[in-house]
């Protein structure tokens, strides 16, 4: 090793664990924004335990309104994170080291904060555990036709192996920050968490395997869980809900979520933290490459599922999709969210398309934030109008979120930056050790 | 004192205080059980039925009140009865909840100086009274008796008050006088009553403006006969009307004619029959055609039918009668039925008993003599002239230009707002009575109910404690006691067991043949052209009657079978005038005729001919209506009328989602079939059978003993609403209210979905749980809180429902309904719900109409239609103990059991002798079958066979 690579490698531990020193005033400000979010949140969601699920705005026929929207945009959100760090990890894409620590971080955040939906949205969510297969004097056991009960098992699976290879990889680098703890306290908990890591030859090699191990393990679930959560829907008879298509549609759209959350996150950390050297323009290119292929596939599955709604010839399925596509002619239809979101997921993205915009920071920045509620809308769309119109003409009905539901989904933004910005400060925003690996 | 003579005189104090507080204070007849002894060896817990009659309208239909241990539970119709046979309508089965209205008075009131009531005894409200009634005849004013249709013992006993107590009794006052039919029929038979019509022996009916499945004479009897001559001889129903009814939408041809032609119409076709009334409008069909709308064409095809019918009937009455030509309507259609040989179908031995009920113009007659100041103490009982009668009558005001009035209601109408005195009445089923169907029939009305609540009287009680009062002499304990005398001077000693058991009496009278027509005055048959413009009609409601029902929430919560609106009023407008006003759905109207006006929002009615307006009685307030001085009754039509768009908006609670079926073959009309109703596309119909539709990756279902299925068919559904009135009331299925309404929170378990789809008229199904085979509901609940029971049903187990509300997703149908609150009735709504009125929840003491065999939903859970498992757990326990299989027919749901036309048809399918199989052999349509949900409930469209049910054994064990 170079003496230059030793003293680069002394620059990069002190640049990445500076973002971990005394907050700034700013930071005290957003800590504050968010736990005031997520308290709000949490005081809404009490007052609907208490009062009953109507005061959100769902009804007869629309049973599942923002709180399931905001479950899957959550989930989704969580998908990058593992894709980042163990598909690319195999595939040895290097651009991942500098965005690897910070979306497995968002990962683990955002599906504690999607977890949080399903039991937002229970009727009676103090017998959530009923879903659970326990054992029990009633002698009965979760209906393992249910995709719900699938849920269950997919998204704990999820959060439990990304949480363990976030962990893993984190090892290496809690010893170094053990190395420049400045308190008794951080000394003790950097030390008990780094599991005594001394970097021996030996401990790099179990280290490695575990950690290639646990990435071929967390590979097939980027797939499974999103899969999953789109059987909730696709397993149904709902015409827009029941196709065959939803598994890699869904999957692809979480991928694509999920880049653009990292973009969302990693531009702002990137300033205040004054990574520039380190995070650069080129590796937010890799991603921005990896949003506009997720956009092209999630723009193909638009196309198919209106391809497939004609082709079937089945009435339902194409009158649907016609109401989607145009709305009803009386005001309080849905007509314009789908146009803002293929506008948002499809039409926008393909100015990625161009080298300038790929290579312009804010650019990115501004283009994450449209998918971001892209996204959503594809969520609320797919949801939402597909009750709102299925196959009694005299059921149909629309749907329209209260206050209580806009405040809950604020609530959860706020519980998911409270954690993120509590790990801003807690632990090494970025994969020191495999950074300087590449400075050997 | 010892211990002992402690415990002695202890014991023998409380012994007398008990024994004290048993003696009942004078005129305090407190009513806790049937005036007739109940059989022996009863079961506590286990149901029974006491018989009495339904006071809801003048049809007074037999009823069996569904008891377990003395508390009413549920209203079903007496089986056998000769009005209704086991069946009973929407107001019929939402009669209960007027017991426990929140809005019934609950002791007398008597306004204090100030205007505010204030709550008094009985003994001070007797002596208000009799000192008004002296103060009265010291200043030589009359006293007044105004009362509402009086049929029955409490006529005579208010004639033995009013000769007693010095008042003069005045004609009865009812909105539904029928007086243009009643005046019309005197002119032409020499009777002035409306006859029964004998439509179950009828070939071809026609029904001009007679809203005969809704309030004209016997509903609920005329729905029977009509569903069992459709049956029985293949029955023709032709209506004609001026407007829009449930009955154009369910007969079988619909003719739309120009308000006020009607008498063209029928001079027309009494010019097929060859006879020419002198007076009588021009018959030549060119000019009728041109009188009415009608083409040439569907005129000679009407007189064409009419002619060659064997057995013919032609009613006229409802909005035809209540326009300006009304009488001259009413006069030709007597004439016809006289020309057309149908006197032997009207049967005027069993009229209608409309008492002494007089005309509008007789209470104008009581106006005007309040107006002179003549009136000293009015009595006004069971009406309310000032919230119904015109407000050019300014009934309201002169009323109190009387010294002293009282009324007599059992809540607070425009009228007892006006009184010094407020006596509360009590409900039928609280009160000893009798009834008058029709005449020759004598119908039991006995308390079953005991007055918790409520510190009421009957009007018998009240009259007979104020004669004991004025006259110092009681003849009678209570009016029970005079009733029993009544009618063993009228029925013989031994009248007894039979009252008891069936709830009617029969005095056989000889039929009355129809005397021969009688020419008739030119002026009876004076005819008016409706000038220009658009007109106005008050129209009869289903759920409303009179108006008289709109203060009962259940009926509100219900849709209105035509708009599917639930809550509040609204101004039904025809497409095209909407269009020329450039309104939609909810837009407010303001209606001005001469003083009156008022502001409504807008609904649009595809079938409303052009410049007709529509309104449901009971709008609160003064009506614009005025006196038809042809006939003495009211003119309902209103002529000049000034609408103009405010601006202003409101969003009604209409329940459907849409009015068309959008091509999906919902209704089995094949039509709509062709349309595409072959969801799945591959062009093939159903001669593949089950097929490829009924894959799937779960093992069949299994069934030992049971599989409950249910026919309906949709040829004899009249959409008339009882069936769901049954279910709310039998299923405790809570009431949610209007905001709920809006948000699409409706609870009900059966609806009636209307579709206009046709060229004219519209298709109507009843849509409930249909408790499929393949459920798309019990795959997806995780916690197997529905399932399929082992007697087909999807059955829902409220305590293990966690509220993922997957199932209510799922289900095609959409019938499966949240509780998104605690809607069970509490005190104060406001308390519980920092939302002000979100949930708009149901007082006390509605509460109290609840069905102890059902689970009451708690918030968080979704429930639905069980088929009425509770009823089927009865009989297959009753079975159980006989060592039996359940019967066919011995056990029917809540709607099935009340549907007045037999429609709904239940049973168990793996019985290849039930009724339900033998139709679904025939072949039946289910409805979104090609999802492969394989539903048991069947559509078919006519006849049934062997229709008759109701006398079977109905578990009334």
């Amino acid at each position: 090793m170079t003496e230059q690579a030793v003293e680069q490698h002394h620059r990069l531990e002190r640049d990445i664990l500076a973002a971990m020193s005394r907050p700034t005033k700013w930071y005290w400000v957003a800590l504050g924004v968010s736990v005031a979010a997520f308290l709000m949140g949490m005081a809404l969601w009490l007052y609907m335990i208490l009062t009953g699920m109507g005061v959100a705005g769902i009804n007869n026929p629309v049973g599942w309104g923002v709180f399931i929207v905001d479950f899957v945009f959550w989930v989704g959100i969580a998908h990058s994170g593992t894709l980042i760090s163990a598909v690319l990890f195999l595939f040895r894409a290097r651009f991942r080291n500098r965005f690897n620590r910070a979306a497995e971080a968002m990962t683990i955040f955002a599906v504690m904060t999607a977890g949080l939906f399903p039991l937002i949205h229970l009727g009676r969510v103090w017998f959530a555990y009923w879903l659970f297969p326990y054992p029990n004097n009633h002698l009965i056991w979760p209906n393992f036709k249910s995709p719900l009960v699938w849920d269950v098992f997919a998204v704990s699976t999820y959060l439990t192996v990304s949480a363990v290879f976030w962990y893993v990889g984190l090892i290496p680098d809690l010893a170094i920050a053990r190395r420049h703890a400045k308190n008794r306290i951080q000394m003790w908990a950097y030390r008990v968490f780094s599991l005594g890591w001394v970097g021996s030859v030996q401990q790099w090699k179990h280290y490695n395997k575990l950690y290639g191990l646990l990435a071929c393990f967390a590979t097939p679930l980027v797939v499974s869980v999103h899969s999953v959560v789109s059987w909730d829907f696709a397993m149904s008879v709902i015409p827009g809900w029941h196709t065959t298509i939803f598994a890699p549609y869904f999957v692809a759209g979480a991928i694509l979520s999920g880049c653009a959350m990292v973009i969302t996150l990693m531009v702002p950390m990137r300033k205040f933290f004054r990574l520039e050297e380190i995070i650069t323009v080129k590796h937010f290119e890799g991603i921005a490459q990896m949003l506009l292929l997720t956009s092209l596939i999630v723009t193909y599955s638009y196309v198919v599922e209106y391809a497939i709604a004609f082709y079937s010839g089945n009435t339902y399925e194409i009158s649907h999709f016609v109401y989607r596509l145009l709305g009803a002619d009386e005001p309080g239809h849905y007509r314009y969210a789908y146009w803002v979101m293929v506008a948002c997921n499809s039409v926008l993205p393909l100015l990625l398309f161009f080298r300038r915009v790929r290579t312009s920071i804010p650019a990115l920045f501004v283009l994450s934030l449209f998918v971001n509620v892209g996204m959503w809308l594809e969520r609320f769309i797919i949801i939402v109008t597909s009750l709102a119109r299925d196959f009694d003409p005299y059921a149909w009905g629309l749907y329209k979120p209260t206050i209580i539901e806009v405040g809950i989904t604020i609530g959860s933004f706020g519980l998911f930056f409270t954690l993120f910005l509590l790990f801003c400060k807690a632990l090494p925003v970025l994969a020191i050790t495999e950074i300087k690996e590449e400075y050997t | 004192m010892n211990r002992r003579d402690f415990l002695k005189a202890v014991g023998a104090a409380t012994g007398g205080a008990v024994v004290a507080g048993c003696e009942p204070k004078k005129g305090t007849y407190k009513a806790i059980s049937p005036l007739f002894p109940l059989p022996e060896g009863r079961i506590p817990g286990e149901p029974y039925y006491i018989r009495t009659t339904c006071t809801e309208c003048p049809a007074a239909c037999g009823v069996s009140v569904r008891m377990i241990d003395g508390v009413p539970l549920k209203l079903e119709g007496t089986p056998g009865h000769p009005v209704n046979d086991g069946s009973l309508c929407i107001r019929g089965q939402a009669a209960i909840t007027r017991l426990y209205n929140p809005r019934r008075i609950r002791k007398p009131m008597r306004r204090k100086s100030t205007g505010a009531w204030e709550e008094i005894d009985w003994d001070q409200a007797y002596g208000a009274i009799i000192e008004a009634v002296n103060r009265a005849r010291q200043e030589g004013r009359k006293n007044l008796y105004l009362s509402g249709r009086t049929a029955g013992s409490l006529g005579r006993l208010i004639d033995e008050f009013c000769r007693k107590a010095g008042f003069e009794r005045l004609p009865e006052y009812e909105v539904f006088d029928y007086a243009a039919l009643r005046q019309a029929n005197r002119l032409v038979f020499g009777i002035g009553e409306v006859p029964f019509y004998d439509i179950a022996g009828c070939d071809f009916l026609l029904t001009i403006g007679a809203d005969v499945l809704q309030t004209f004479g016997s509903p609920v009897s005329q729905q029977r006969q009509i569903a069992r001559a459709r049956r029985e001889n293949g029955l023709t129903w032709v209506h004609a009307e001026p407007h829009v009814s449930l009955e154009g939408l369910q007969a079988q041809k619909r003719l739309v004619v120009r308000p006020g032609s009607e008498p063209h119409l029928l001079s027309f076709l009494l010019a097929a029959y060859g006879k020419s009334i002198p007076g009588a409008p021009p018959s030549g069909a060119a000019a009728v055609s041109r009188a009415t709308g009608l083409d040439e064409g569907s005129l000679l095809e009407l007189a064409e039918q009419l002619r060659k019918a064997s057995r013919p009937l032609v009613i006229a009455g409802g909005v035809s009668l209540g326009g300006e030509n009304g009488l001259a309507t009413a006069v030709l259609c007597a004439q016809l039925q006289a020309a057309g040989g149908m006197t032997a179908r009207l049967d005027f031995g069993r009229s209608l008993d409309m008492g002494r009920v007089g005309t509008l113009k007789d209470l104008q007659a009581l106006a005007n003599r309040l107006e002179r100041g003549e009136a000293g103490v009015l009595f006004v009982t069971r009406t309310d002239p000032a919230g119904t009668a015109p407000d050019t009558m300014r009934f309201a005001e002169r009323m109190e230009k009387a010294s002293f009035r009282v009324a007599l209601a059992d809540a607070i109408s425009a009228t007892s707002e006006k009184c010094d005195l407020v006596l509360p009445l009590s409900h039928s089923l609280e009160s000893a009575g009798d009834a008058v169907p029709h005449r020759g029939l004598r119908g039991l009305v006995q308390p079953v109910a005991e007055k918790l609540l409520h510190d009421t009287k009957t009007e018998g009680d009240i009259l007979l404690d104020l004669l004991d009062e004025m006259t110092a002499e009681r003849e009678f304990r209570s009016y029970a006691a005079y009733l029993k005398e009544q009618w063993r001077a009228e029925f013989g000693p031994g009248y007894e067991p039979q009252f008891s058991a069936t709830g009617y009496l029969v005095r056989t009278a000889a039929r009355q043949a129809s005397p021969a027509p009688k020419p008739v005055p030119a002026q009876a048959l004076k005819t008016t052209a409706m000038p220009e413009g658009p007109v106005l009609a008050l129209v009869p409601s289903i759920r409303y009657y009179d108006g008289r029902s709109r203060s009962l929430k259940l009926l509100n919560e219900i849709p209105d079978p035509l708009t599917t609106i639930t809550y509040g009023e609204w101004v039904s407008v025809a497409q095209q005038d909407a269009q020329d006003l450039k309104l939609q759905d909810g837009d407010e109207l303001e209606l001005a005729v001469g003083t009156w006006t008022r502001v409504l929002p807008a609904k649009i009615q595809k079938r409303l001919p052009p410049g007709v307006m529509m309104v449901d009685r009971g709008v609160t307030g003064a009506c614009p209506t005025r006196v038809d001085p042809a006939s003495g009754g009211e003119v309902a039509w209103l002529t000049g009328v000034r609408v103009r768009k405010t601006g202003g908006a409101v969003r009604l609670p209409v329940m459907s989602g849409s009015p068309s079926q959008h091509g999906r073959g919902i209704i089995p009309d094949p039509v709509h079939l062709k349309e595409g109703g072959n969801a799945h596309g591959d062009g093939h119909g159903k001669e593949h059978g089950e097929g490829h539709h009924n894959l799937s990756l779960y093992p069949e279902q299994e069934y030992r003993d049971y599989r409950w299925a249910m026919a309906i068919d949709l040829d004899a559904c009249t959409a008339c609403g009882a069936c769901v009135a049954a279910c709310y009331v039998e299923n405790n299925v809570a009431m949610t209210g209007r905001d709920q309404h809006l948000r699409g929170r409706e609870m009900s378990w059966i609806r009636i979905e209307p579709f206009y789809d046709r060229e004219d008229g519209a298709d109507f199904l009843p849509m409930l749980c249909q408790q499929c085979d393949a459920a798309p509901c019990e795959a997806v609940c995780p916690v197997f809180a529905t399932y399929h029971n082992p007697e087909g049903l999807n059955a829902q187990i409220y305590n293990r429902c966690v509220g993922t509300r997957y199932c209510a997703n799922n289900c095609p149908y959409k019938v499966r309904r949240f509780n998104w609150f605690d809607y069970r009735p509490r005190r104060d709504p406001q308390l519980r719900q920092p939302h002000g009125d979100l949930t708009d929840s149901i007082e006390l003491p509605l509460d109290r109409v609840s069905n102890p065999l059902v689970s009451l939903r708690k918030r968080g859970v979704m429930e639905k239609c069980t088929f009425c498992v509770q009823r089927i757990r009865e009989a297959r326990d009753r079975a159980k103990d006989r060592g039996r299989k359940i019967k066919d027919g011995e056990m029917v749901p809540a709607c099935a059991q009340t549907c007045p036309s037999e429609a709904i048809v239940f049973g168990n399918s793996l019985d290849p002798e039930s009724r339900v199989s033998k139709i679904i052999q025939q072949g039946t349509h289910r409805v979104f079958e090609e999802l492969g949900t394989r539903p048991a409930v069947h559509y078919v469209n006519g006849p049934i066979p062997d229709a008759r049910l109701k006398n079977s054994d109905r578990g009334e064990a």
